[in-house]
């Protein structure tokens, strides 16, 4: 006993008293072989466990395993055999309920077999390589029941016609087609894969294969869509209820592939209900369930965006080139803003605010705005409208809306140093006749263009109105010191304009009357007086002034007139009846400016403070003009013909647009400078490129133009052609 | 106790041994013999029967029970556990085998 202290116990299997009998495994075989006939007949409960499970212990420990196992798959496979004969018998619907409850059985038995067969399962199988108990009862079931020739194809065929009339309306037991697949996923997921899945998924396609060319004759697009999104949601419904979760993504694909990817195009270009009538009609339901069914396949959202753009583009230049169209241009410009408007809210409601759409909607506004040339003088005009009228009353942020609004076209457009000159010219009247609605929406579009374009695009804008204040200061000291004497002289006010911010025109002769030029020569001089070496020339053409006219009947109003109004007005002071020659001699007005001045004086109703002999209205060069004793008006403050920005007509605009390319050319020969004194030395065509792309921000520049100043450039010597490459030109320092 | 939360064990001399299903159900054997579906006598019953078990082992298996309920807790926590001890005389050692289907914790015999 001492001795065995030191030694560590070695923990052996325990042996049972057992006889030395020859015929013992068969005897012991065949007590466990009746427990599991026991077992399948469901007549367990007289059975004691732990004898069976020391049989099956005992003929394993003394090396009986294998006549175990074998015994085992012997007998459970002529079990089977029996229940698949039954099975096949099963008539009609009961077919499906008999393999269920044979399946159940099945695997309470085959639990009951393998608690008592554990010693085997864990120590003779895995040593021996065998499969273990659990696994072999599910495999010899596959192998017995569900590839039996005759229930294989049995099941198939009732699974798939029951899915069938589920599609066709009927209700069916789905926890049994549950149970089923459930079976033949624990089964092994190929037994499901091929027994089930990839059968069922032939006979989806060609199911709706079949219904989605039935639906395409008969529907119109939107309810087409309405059938497929119903289509789509049961199958996925169907996979929740009684398939594999796996199988989901696999029926979704054919049933996207069936219904959608392959009408697509039919769908899309549908007469009187595709896309294009959508749009057009705001169907945003509609177009919401396109977006989201094509966002499924493959090419589906390109397919939509084609269409979009396409339609975008002709809707867009039809519009642009219409004649009628282009007679009013603000309406011309609330029309694309109205179109932008919808097309946002479709985007957002329905494209789920896709970016990809929303720069295909600035990609082809960007091409149709840039089609008409005058789309930045229009543009120019709109803001002009509103900000002389159009915000009236408005709130701050609603101001700021629209002009964000009118922000967004302005960046469409290609040549925004047009829009630059037009706006110039727009804000210098409305500053000048004071006709602005509200200097805050001035300002905010000043900063607007400031961070769209950079300073330099909004500086001489800024100095215009720079120039208003100093001139309201410099008046205040004009009036408050000597040069001004108080009298019944007219009152002046005079704005003084830096020649480089305002848009220039060239000022014509005019001749003022006598009480005009004395008050202004005195102002002549106190300005000169602390601002020297200055020059100051007066703008006749853009100046107003009140005068207090007393009528026939001693009515007296007061007349907001033109300059050139006034001294044609002041002249009848001295004559009752002057003729065109004697008024263009005494006053030196252009012929035109004159003409149009006499018109609005004359011609124009309910302003006619000049009568004209003969009343025709035009004015010819013998015309007579009297003083109009029996002008009327219920107003004491008449107000005539100012000048309102206007479109202009034919020659002004081909003036102002070569006013442009000329200061495009001093730009462009900028640009190339630059470049080529970083450069070095570079080839024509990157040349073209690089200044492109430089001045893109402001305008488009035309190669051709390019050219001509590169050589211009060279003429100059700021550049020169390489001796042995044509193409190439070098920087000369 | 109650009788729903017992079993009893029955060695061969008729022993009956009333202890814990959850004591019992240390045995990964008895606890499969508790819970396998079907109507196994032992389960509609409540009682196992170990023909050839004698009444000292069956005993002393039953205190290894509680004693590997008490401590395995702690020993998880990583402290030592008291010695569950073996009396050799018994032939004890040979018994914990096939209850436990394993070479259950390494229990230093001491005399």
């Amino acid at each position: 006993m001492s001795a065995q202290k030191k030694r560590n116990f070695k923990i052996e299997a325990f042996k049972h008293r057992v006889e030395v009998d020859p015929k013992y495994a068969e005897k012991t075989w065949k007590i466990l072989e009746h427990a599991i006939h026991e077992i399948y007949n469901h007549n367990a409960s007289g059975l004691s466990f732990e004898e069976l499970y020391r049989n099956a212990y005992n003929m394993v420990l003394h090396k009986y395993g294998e006549k175990l196992y074998s015994g085992l798959v012997t007998t459970m496979t002529w079990h089977l055999k029996e229940i698949a004969k039954s099975i096949e018998a099963a008539q009609g619907g009961l077919f499906l309920e008999e393999l269920n409850r044979k399946w159940g059985d099945h695997n309470k038995a085959l639990q009951m077999i393998r608690d008592i067969l554990m010693y085997m399962d864990r120590t003779f199988v895995p040593s021996n390589r065998k499969t273990p108990v659990h696994e072999l009862g599910l495999n010899l079931w596959r192998d017995n029941i569900i590839h039996s020739h005759k229930i294989q194809t049995r099941l198939l065929d009732t699974l798939l016609d029951l899915i069938h009339r589920e599609r066709t309306g009927e209700v069916i037991n789905r926890g049994l087609m549950r149970n089923i697949t459930k079976m033949l996923m624990d089964l092994g997921s190929s037994v499901y894969q091929e027994d089930f899945e990839r059968p069922f998924l032939e006979v989806s396609a060609s199911f709706y294969s079949g219904e989605s060319q039935q639906f395409i004759e008969c529907c119109d697009c939107g309810d087409y869509l309405k059938k497929a999104e119903r289509r789509l949601n049961e199958e996925m419904e169907r996979v929740s209820h009684y398939l594999d979760a796996k199988s989901e993504a696999k029926i979704t694909s054919v049933v996207e592939k069936e219904m959608i990817a392959n009408h697509m195009q039919r769908l899309v270009h549908m007469e009187n209900s595709g896309l294009v009538n959508m749009l057009v009609d705001d169907k945003y339901e509609d177009l919401s369930r396109m977006y989201n069914l094509f966002r499924r396949v493959p090419e589906g959202l390109s397919t939509i965006r084609d269409v979009m753009t396409s339609h975008l583009r002709e809707t867009g230049k039809q519009l642009v080139s219409d004649p009628e169209r282009l007679r009013d241009p603000v309406d011309f410009v609330q029309r694309l803003l109205d179109m932008k408007d919808k097309h946002d809210k479709i985007i957002s409601i329905a494209f789920n605010n896709d970016k990809t759409f929303q720069n295909a909607l600035n990609s082809s506004f960007e091409y149709f705005i840039n089609l008409n040339n005058r789309s930045p003088e229009f543009i120019s005009l709109y803001v002009d409208d509103k900000l002389r009228k159009g915000l009236k009353g408005v709130t701050e942020e609603d101001v700021e809306v629209v002009l964000d609004k009118v922000m967004m076209l302005f960046r469409y457009l290609q040549e925004k140093d047009v829009f630059e000159k037009y706006y110039k010219q727009h804000l210098a009247k409305r500053l000048l006749s004071g006709k602005t609605v509200s200097d805050d929406a001035e300002r905010s579009m000043i900063v607007k263009l400031k961070t769209e374009c950079g300073y330099q695009f909004t500086s001489k804008l800024e100095g215009m109105f720079t120039d208003m204040r100093t001139s309201q200061d410099t008046m205040q000291g004009f009036y408050a010191s000597q040069y001004s004497e108080t009298g019944d002289g007219p009152t002046l006010a005079v704005q003084v304009l830096t020649t480089g911010s305002w848009p220039t025109q060239p000022s014509a002769p005019c001749n003022l009357p006598a009480e005009i030029l004395g008050v202004c020569e005195k102002f002549r001089a106190y300005y000169l007086g602390t601002h020297t070496g200055r020059r100051l020339t007066w703008q006749t053409n853009m100046g107003t002034a009140d005068i207090k006219a007393t009528f026939g009947k001693g009515q007296k109003h007061e007349l907001n007139v033109s300059t050139y109004q006034m001294c044609v007005l002041m002249l009848f002071n001295s004559a009752d009846r002057l003729s065109y020659k004697e008024i263009e001699q005494a006053t030196e007005i252009p012929a035109a400016d004159l003409k149009r001045c006499l018109q609005s004086l004359a011609c124009v109703k309910g302003k006619n403070v000049l009568r004209k002999e003969p009343m025709s209205k035009d004015i010819a060069e013998d015309d007579a003009f009297y003083f109009n004793d029996k002008f009327t008006s219920k107003f004491i403050k008449v107000k005539i013909g100012t000048v309102v920005a206007q479109k202009e007509s034919e020659p002004e605009k081909h003036e102002t647009r070569q006013r442009v390319e000329e200061d495009r050319k001093p730009q462009i020969e900028a640009a190339i400078v630059r470049i080529m004194k970083s450069r070095r030395v570079l080839d024509h065509n990157s040349i073209v490129t690089e200044v492109t792309t430089q001045l893109q921000s402001r305008f488009l520049p035309n190669p051709v133009v390019i050219k001509k100043r590169i050589e211009s450039l060279i003429e100059r010597e700021f550049l020169e052609r390489d001796k042995a490459d044509r193409k190439l030109y070098r920087y000369l320092a | 106790m109650k009788k729903e939360e017992t079993v009893k064990l029955i060695s061969a001399e008729g022993f009956e041994f009333v202890i814990d299903k959850k004591a019992a159900m240390v045995s990964h054997t008895i606890r499969n013999m508790l819970t396998s579906p079907g109507g196994f006598a032992e389960t509609q019953l409540g009682e196992v029967t170990f023909p050839e078990i004698s009444t000292p082992i069956l005993e002393k298996i039953c205190q290894y029970f509680y004693w590997s309920l008490q401590y395995t807790r702690t020993a998880l926590h990583g402290c030592q556990p008291p010695i569950f001890l073996l009396p050799t005389a018994h032939g004890c050692i040979y018994a914990v085998d096939p209850i436990e289907d394993s070479c259950g914790p390494k229990n230093r015999a001491c005399l």
